[in-house]
Parts: structure tokens; sequence; C-alpha cells
């Protein structure tokens, strides 16, 4: 398993777009987080705390970053994770290539949440990450950063490719993509903290 | 919920969209409606099926083998969903090039969708949430 607390909610978010789920089938809470396993090492100390209770996820990247990624503009969501995180797409679908980025402000979780056997922790900005990818897609066309952020806090950073077009891509460059994203919008956090 | 066979809401998109009666005046909504809905949907793939999966809650054996069930069927949904988007797009691209057809230019077409999409992803975004 590469990452923890998964839900099938995501999934009926899905469905429910397309009217295959029914009024009398809500979502279900995802269950609590298992605590992290004893041998895995702790994250390092964060050099400082960026609390996200008032983050607007959309305002992560400001509109001439979001034309510098060749994207389109962001696209505000809520619970796409099961946990009420507010998130932000900006993808330019359908025109090439199909590149998507995805920030989610997780309130409920850490970061180190998200260590498993298959993760790693990175660096992005000086902060720590858990660098990780889904089970349910191609690895090599998607990466999934969660960065160390605020205690019991963490900032999602998502690339996506759904298609896989985006020239050279792979596992390492979906995580640089989703890496220049993620230090653009931790600039942008940082001067809003002051 | 509905039954999915393989590819039948892809296929359920060619079918209905082959029924259209399109007209000068109705083209452009027409592939306005279809290419907002597949960006809809394949936004909503980027945002939730990433997060869509279920843990093994213990290391017995019947854990292991519900969770990697329910994993297979969620593969195989977010496919499906995959599948319908495209479908939807590809019967907006056909639209399009009817709207040419009838002269629309390429510019007045992009400033229709883009006019239209903009409200569109902004109502729907969170329909299903």
């Amino acid at each position: 398993m590469t990452r923890r607390t998964r839900t099938m909610a995501g999934v009926f978010v899905v469905l429910a777009s397309l009217g295959l789920v029914g009024c009398g089938n809500p979502p279900q809470p995802p269950p609590p987080p298992a605590a992290p396993s004893p041998t895995r090492p702790a994250l390092p100390p964060r050099p400082a705390v960026l609390r996200l209770d008032k983050v607007n996820p959309c305002d992560l990247l400001t509109p001439a970053q979001v034309s510098e990624l060749n994207t389109d503009a962001g696209v505000v969501g809520s619970n796409n994770d099961g946990l009420g995180s507010r998130d932000c797409l900006w993808q330019r679908y359908p025109a090439k290539p199909d590149d998507a980025w995805v920030a989610r402000v997780i309130l409920k979780q850490g970061a180190e949440t998200y260590l498993s056997d298959t993760s790693r922790v990175t660096q992005v900005a000086g902060i720590s990450a858990v660098e990780t990818s889904s089970d349910q897609h191609n690895p090599a066309w998607h990466c999934l950063l969660y960065i160390d952020v605020a205690p019991g806090q963490s900032l999602e950073v998502q690339y996506s490719n759904e298609t896989g077009d985006h020239p050279g891509l792979n596992h390492a460059v979906a995580c640089q993509l989703a890496a220049d994203a993620a230090q653009l919008m931790l600039s942008n956090l940082r001067a809003g903290a002051h | 919920m509905r039954e999915l066979g393989h590819g039948s809401m892809a296929s359920e998109v060619h079918a209905n969209v082959g029924r259209f009666q399109v007209t000068p005046e109705n083209v452009l909504a027409l592939h306005n409606a279809l290419a907002a809905e597949a960006k809809l949907i394949h936004g909503k793939i980027a945002v939730a099926s990433y997060s869509a999966h279920v843990g093994k809650p213990g290391a017995d054996e019947v854990s292991t083998t519900a969770a990697e069930g329910f994993n297979a069927k969620i593969d195989s949904l977010v496919k499906q969903c995959v599948a319908y988007a495209d479908a939807l797009q590809a019967s907006a691209d056909n639209l399009a090039r009817i709207a040419k057809n009838y002269g629309h230019t390429e510019a007045e077409i992009n400033a229709s969708f883009a006019t239209f999409n903009t409200g569109y992803q902004a109502r729907h975004a969170n329909s299903a949430s």
C-alpha cells in the first residue's frame, strides 16, 4: 500500500457526477488513520509552521504562475479525499499535453500519515515532504507530495497525466513537475503568512 | 447503481449523440455542453481517483482479499469514467468540425466554449461532493 487512509469516497464523487450513485448512499467517512509504524523514521523538524486553516487552495498559485505552467485557471472542490479537504484543480484538458495539478489543503492529517514502505522523504523549498504514488494509476504518469507544513496538517500537491503524453514523462519527471508547482505554492504561502 | 458492462457508458454516448438533431443554431451549444462535461469528469478523475484506495485493515487473508477486490473494482470504474469522458470529448470534437462546416470559425468556437465552460465548471465542481 502506498498511501494510508484511502477510502472509496473519491470514487463515489466521480460516480455521483455520472449519476451512478443513489442519493441514499452518501460517502462514508474514512476510518481513522493507523498509527505510523514505530520502525519508520519520523520526518525532520519543520523550519517553520505554515498553517492551512484559512487557505483557499486556488490562491496558492497566482494567475501569472498558472500561465507559466501553461494550464487553465483553477477550479475549487472539496471533500474529494473523504476528509473534507478543499482542493484546487488546474488542467487544460482536452489540450495537450494532458498535465493536471491538484493542491489539497488537508487539515485533518499530517504528512507523516502518508509514510509507507514505498514512499520516500524529500524536501521542497526546505520543507520535508512525503513523495508517493497511488496504486490506482500508473506511477510513471503521476506523483503525490504531502508537505509537512504544520502539526496535524499537510499540503498535498499532485501532478498527473492520464495519457502520459508529457514529453519524457516518468515518475521522477512527474515528481519534479509536482515539486516545481509546490515550490511556487510554498513561496506564496510564506508570503501570505507574514 | 447501473450495470456497468465494459465500455457501456462510452457506447451510450456514441449512441445518444448520434440521435442529436444538429442545426447551425444549436451546434455550438451542443458542442459546449459535451466538451464542458468531458472536462468536468476528466477533472473529477484527477482530483478524486488518486485518493481512492481501500487499505487492508489487517494482515489476515480476508482483509487482503477484500482490499484487492475493492481496489480492482475501483480501478475498473475509474477506467470506465476515463472512457466516458473521452467519448464525450470525441463527440464534442465531431460537433466542432460540423460547426466549422456551418461557417463558424475556430476562434468563434473557442470563445463560445470558454464563456460557457467557466460558469459550468464553477457550478458543477462541487456538485457531487
